[in-house]
């Protein structure tokens, strides 16, 4: 990678490495394995940044490179044994203990939610919902059809209807 | 709760998220340093390859140059020995106490040159091509016969009188295991060696023991 390519994907990592953790959290529910699948996803991006940066658009490739990175992640043994509880997130001593409580659970619900929708019809949530993709967007990051990410959408919706009614009762997606 | 409570809920579910847990500046030097190793090794493995390559090329055509041969296992014995049983078994003309101009040896190096013919050496480190072989008009000898026997091919030569009323014949046989025996009789007056009894000389299993 030339002088001029890197310092446009140290460009690019800072840009985009709060966002990309950010939905790897909503993929994951941990926010150490975001961050690690963050870190997987940009140094892959680094190795082919030239070809990436001339021929594609780095956020989208990003985004699918992410994806992958979760779904290896989730094939991986280790990943499949059953998982006891989190690790507390640190509190913010500034903020009011009855806010910080009301969003830890509404945030816990939701993750929860998620935790149950199989992993494809998660992508497409966040991906749809999170990052406001389109339909299109969405196949193209995921790389399927178009009918396929509206079907995902109405069963993730589904799924997550099922496990907490209370977190979504949408209308059917079109 | 609709599609954009749900999106509500997922941003705020991200919203208190704790500080980026590492440098993207560290990670890009980190992918970088990481890059090069990689392309260091792959470049040293690279170049191992073309050497070990080059290594098994270079030995193959050692193989069919000169010195590859090992040790042969022909004509284990001093000609000396064996001379009288193998002259009186296959020359029966020749006395025996004539058979110094017998000569049986092994051949140490053959080379197959890049145009397919076969030179043997009869010393070692000594460029003294024997014969030429497959361009007998070439050389002293002149290809007389070629004889295929069990394992090895059996080339006959012979060398009309000279000035001196001497002649020569010689037979060479070349085994497929690369080993190689030469004889050669010379003589005054008339030939007392046909190119048959030098082949069958050559051929004895007993050279080979």
């Amino acid at each position: 990678v030339r002088k001029t390519d890197e310092d446009r994907f140290r460009e690019f990592a800072r840009a985009q490495a709060g966002l990309l953790r950010r939905s790897a959290y909503l993929l994951c529910g941990d926010w150490h394995l975001a961050e690690d699948l963050v870190q997987q996803t940009l140094m892959k991006m680094y190795d082919a940044w030239p070809r990436i940066a001339r021929r594609h658009q780095p956020v989208s490739y990003a985004r699918k490179t992410l994806l992958r990175c979760w779904l290896d992640e989730r094939r991986r043994p280790w990943r499949r044994s059953e998982h006891h509880g989190d690790v507390p997130e640190p509190l913010d001593h500034d903020a009011d203990p009855a806010r910080q409580h009301q969003v830890a659970a509404t945030r816990d619900e939701l993750l929860d939610a998620l935790a149950v929708v199989p992993p494809r019809q998660r992508a497409v949530l966040v991906l749809r919902f999170f990052e406001s993709l389109s339909v299109e967007e969405t196949a193209t990051a995921l790389g399927c059809s178009v009918g396929t990410v509206k079907s995902q959408t109405a069963r993730g919706l589904t799924a997550l209807r099922d496990r907490a009614p209370a977190v979504t009762s949408t209308k059917e997606d079109r | 709760v609709n599609e954009n409570q749900l999106r509500e809920r997922m941003h705020a579910a991200v919203a208190g998220e704790p500080p980026l847990g590492f440098d993207p500046d560290e990670l890009t030097d980190r992918a970088g340093k990481r890059q090069r190793q990689r392309r260091a090794i792959l470049g040293a493995t690279a170049a191992t390859l073309v050497l070990a390559a080059g290594a098994v090329t270079v030995g193959a055509v050692d193989q069919v140059g000169v010195g590859s041969r090992p040790p042969s296992q022909a004509c284990p014995q001093p000609m000396a020995t064996l001379a009288p049983t193998l002259i009186r078994r296959h020359l029966p003309l020749v006395p025996l106490n004539g058979y110094d101009d017998i000569v049986c040896t092994e051949v140490d190096y053959q080379y197959v040159a890049p145009d397919g013919r076969i030179w043997l050496y009869r010393e070692k480190n000594r460029h003294d091509p024997a014969t030429d072989f497959f361009a007998d008009n070439k050389t002293a000898y002149h290809l007389v016969d070629e004889t295929t026997v069990p394992g090895a091919i059996v080339r006959t030569y012979k060398e009309p009188a000279n000035d001196t009323g001497a002649w020569l014949r010689a037979a060479v046989w070349i085994g497929t295991d690369n080993l190689v025996v030469w004889a050669e009789f010379s003589g005054h007056g008339s030939p007392r060696a046909t190119p048959q009894q030098l082949v069958e000389l050559v051929s004895d299993p007993e050279l080979r023991k």
